[in-house]
């Protein structure tokens, strides 16, 4: 499976006779494993290693970077049919999609290395921004990378790394310039997480897994090759990668939550809990979000730069988010208050993740602010720091 | 179309509409609206429409567009009965005579338009009908007409016109709920731009930001899927995407109603103009409500939610 797809109406159709024909081979992949986060993802991985070596991940990246080339609409269709196919989409797509773009983009000689490794289910990356004083004020990190030699040495702290226990290397914007540089001073490095100088320790969640992380630097040595972008230039990188968090990300959940609809519709005893109103709802508040970022998608693959409108598209998916979950929840009451002999008690973990859409990925409040100063032209008056 | 066409033609709607309200239609007419509405309906409905809903005209475009989605030729004089809020249809086959109960934006010395559920167009004389001047809460509708009546059959049944129809009707109404939604919101943008108080505008206030944001997400989230339901044939586009612009326009003029004080509460101030255009579009061929139910009917009866693909 090498052959380049013109557009993807062919990779579609290819893909999804290819999904009838190793329906055995996805079948450990339909239901959602409820354990640690680590088995998951393991079990996860697994599967990113067979769509890897089938091909059909690679489409949508560049061949110089270990990819089957096409547009990276291609890579959209993947996660729309995988979910339709009723298979759970890997975690693991989250953090490639969130950070990979960034890397072929900026580091062309890293991606080279490390898309292979990712698409055939060897190494995962994490993104190291948070720190416990900086979050939705990023810009006040303090993760410092201090000159030494030709290169750097890292320390610091960054924290919520989304299944850090999980990954082998990160992606961390770190403080080049003074300590009162805020966003001009910072530089994006590729950390190896299996160096001594670092320490993964994760963070038990509501949801009751280790949802996210910590990762602790100490004097990590790190050279010019294990820098992404421009030395000073972390800020843009960052930028960058945000619009696909909220674009290719989005798009994934948005499948997943399509996914999580026709679940609550295969268990009859679990839907006769959900009024039409319920069911409409949930699919509503979905399909707002699927028209969205799917133009989103789209403008990223054409090159474009989407900046502020993809507020719109973070706040769409929190809502949406909530919206299913909440409704599921009103639907399968019982089961998912008491319900101790539920095999499915992963609704109920999946419930508590939505709280988190509204929080990760910059909360919605300061979407909320974007939207305003941006997209709407109210300008603040006093920009105390900003 | 390209976008120099495209601009050309949103101008062209916008100057006609801008003309006083006796000429609008004749100059809508000159430039060639109804042409442009064979040979690009997407466009042609969303630029008169969203205008529309912007300046809160009132025009003859439902009926022209119904009579054309129909299938018929679109005239712009022509007068539909449309569904009462909350029915289904405007009218029923009884043998050789068609049961008219619908509403109308005017009262016409010639015929009533009917679309039928088996998808029969018909037309009935306005005289054998009874008019009643209703006080609708927006100036779009002005009459009820019921009665029953001999109708002339313009088109025959078919099982896909009606569908057809009610899913492109929706969608252009969308289209006037977004633009009077939007209207609404700019309103409150310049509100808080401009008053004052505690020594600065209401605009740096966060809470009249969050609630500003929170009404431009949601016309933009009705915008992409009413876009998208132009190219998707599954009818469920045009209904979600109905849904989506009357809560869109419902948010939006609400919102602006917190924002504007007291000033956008007086009958002076132009928003409650679209504060109720917005709750009578709502009411037209499905409610959001109505609509959510609906698809949440549809998507039990496929036993998988449906991935609508533009």
């Amino acid at each position: 499976m090498s052959e380049p797809f013109a557009d993807t109406g062919g990779y579609r159709t290819a893909l999804r006779t290819w999904l009838r024909e190793a329906a055995p081979s996805l079948e450990p992949y339909r239901r959602h494993p409820d354990g640690p986060m680590l088995e998951v993802f393991r079990h996860e991985l697994e599967l990113v290693a067979l769509l890897g070596n089938a091909g059909w991940s690679r489409y949508g990246w560049p061949p110089d970077a270990g990819g089957l080339g096409g547009s990276p609409a291609l890579r959209a269709v993947l996660y729309d049919e995988l979910s339709a196919a009723g298979v759970v989409l890997p975690e693991a797509y989250l953090l490639l999609e969130t950070l990979g773009p960034a890397l072929v983009h900026f580091a062309p000689h890293i991606a080279r290395r490390e898309l292979p490794a990712f698409l055939e289910g060897h190494t995962v990356w994490s993104q190291g921004f948070s720190e416990p004083d900086a979050g939705s004020d990023l810009a006040s990190l303090r993760t410092r990378a201090i000159p030494d030699g030709d290169g750097w040495r890292l320390s610091g702290q960054k924290t919520w790394v989304s299944f850090a226990t999980a990954t082998q290397r990160a992606m961390v914007l770190a403080r080049t310039g003074t300590p009162e540089s805020r966003h001009r001073g910072l530089t994006m490095f590729w950390v190896d997480l299996e160096r001594r100088e670092c320490d993964v320790r994760g963070i038990r969640a509501e949801t009751g897994r280790d949802e996210f992380g910590e990762l602790f630097f100490d004097d990590v040595p790190l050279s010019r090759d294990d820098v992404i972008g421009d030395i000073g230039g972390g800020w843009s990188v960052a930028m960058f990668l945000l619009q696909f968090e909220r674009g290719m990300y989005a798009w994934q959940r948005q499948a997943y939550m399509l996914a999580t609809i026709d679940e609550l519709l295969a268990r009859p005893e679990i839907c006769a809990g959900a009024s039409y109103e319920a069911l409409g709802e949930a699919f509503l508040a979905t399909s707002a979000l699927r028209h969205r970022c799917r133009t989103t998608v789209e403008a990223l693959a054409r090159g474009e730069t989407v900046g502020p409108r993809t507020s719109v598209d973070k706040l769409l998916l929190a809502a949406a988010e909530q919206a299913v979950f909440d409704r599921l929840e009103a639907a399968m009451r019982a089961p998912f208050l008491v319900g101790a002999d539920d095999p499915d008690l992963a609704w109920r973990t999946r419930w508590f993740f939505a709280r988190a859409g509204s929080i990760y990925g910059g909360a919605a409040e300061v979407q909320r602010d974007i939207v305003a100063e941006h997209l709407l032209g109210l300008h603040q008056e006093d920009r105390r720091g900003r | 179309m390209d976008a120099d066409e495209l601009d050309l033609a949103r101008r062209s709607i916008e100057n006609a509409l801008a003309t006083g309200a006796a000429g609008r239609w004749e100059t809508l007419e000159a430039v060639g609206w109804l042409d442009l509405l064979a040979a690009a309906p997407a466009p042609a409905v969303r630029l008169l429409f969203e205008a529309q809903g912007r300046d809160r005209h009132v025009t003859p475009a439902l009926d022209a567009t119904a009579l054309w989605l129909a299938g018929s030729e679109p005239d712009l004089g022509a007068v539909v009965a449309h569904p009462c809020p909350g029915a289904r249809v405007a009218g029923r086959r009884d043998g050789a005579s068609v049961l008219v109960d619908g509403v109308t934006r005017a009262r016409p010395n010639g015929d009533v338009h009917v679309l039928l559920e088996s998808g029969e167009l018909v037309r009935v004389a306005a005289r054998d009908l009874t008019w009643h001047d209703v006080d609708a809460i927006d100036t779009a509708i002005a009459w009820r007409a019921r009665g029953m009546a001999s109708a002339e059959t313009v088109l025959e049944a078919d099982d896909d016109r009606f569908p057809r129809a009610v899913s492109g009707l929706r969608r252009a109404i969308a289209h006037e709920l977004v633009g009077t939604g939007a209207a609404a919101l700019d309103m409150a943008v310049q509100h808080v731009r401009d008053r004052r108080q505690f020594g600065r505008p209401l605009a740096v206030f966060q809470a009249v930001r969050h609630r500003l944001a929170d009404a431009f997400v949601a016309l933009e989230g009705a915008r992409g899927t009413l876009d998208a339901a132009w190219s998707e044939p599954d009818p469920l586009a045009s209904t979600a995407a109905k849904a989506l612009a009357g809560r869109a326009a419902r948010t939006a003029t609400l919102t602006a109603q917190q924002v504007c004080g007291a000033i956008g509460f007086t009958w002076e101030h132009q928003l409650h103009h679209h504060i109720r255009r917005a709750l009578l579009l709502d009411g037209l061929y499905g409610s959001a409500d109505e609509l959510v139910d609906e698809l949440g009917r549809a998507v039990a009866a496929a036993g998988q939610a449906p991935r609508l693909d533009p």
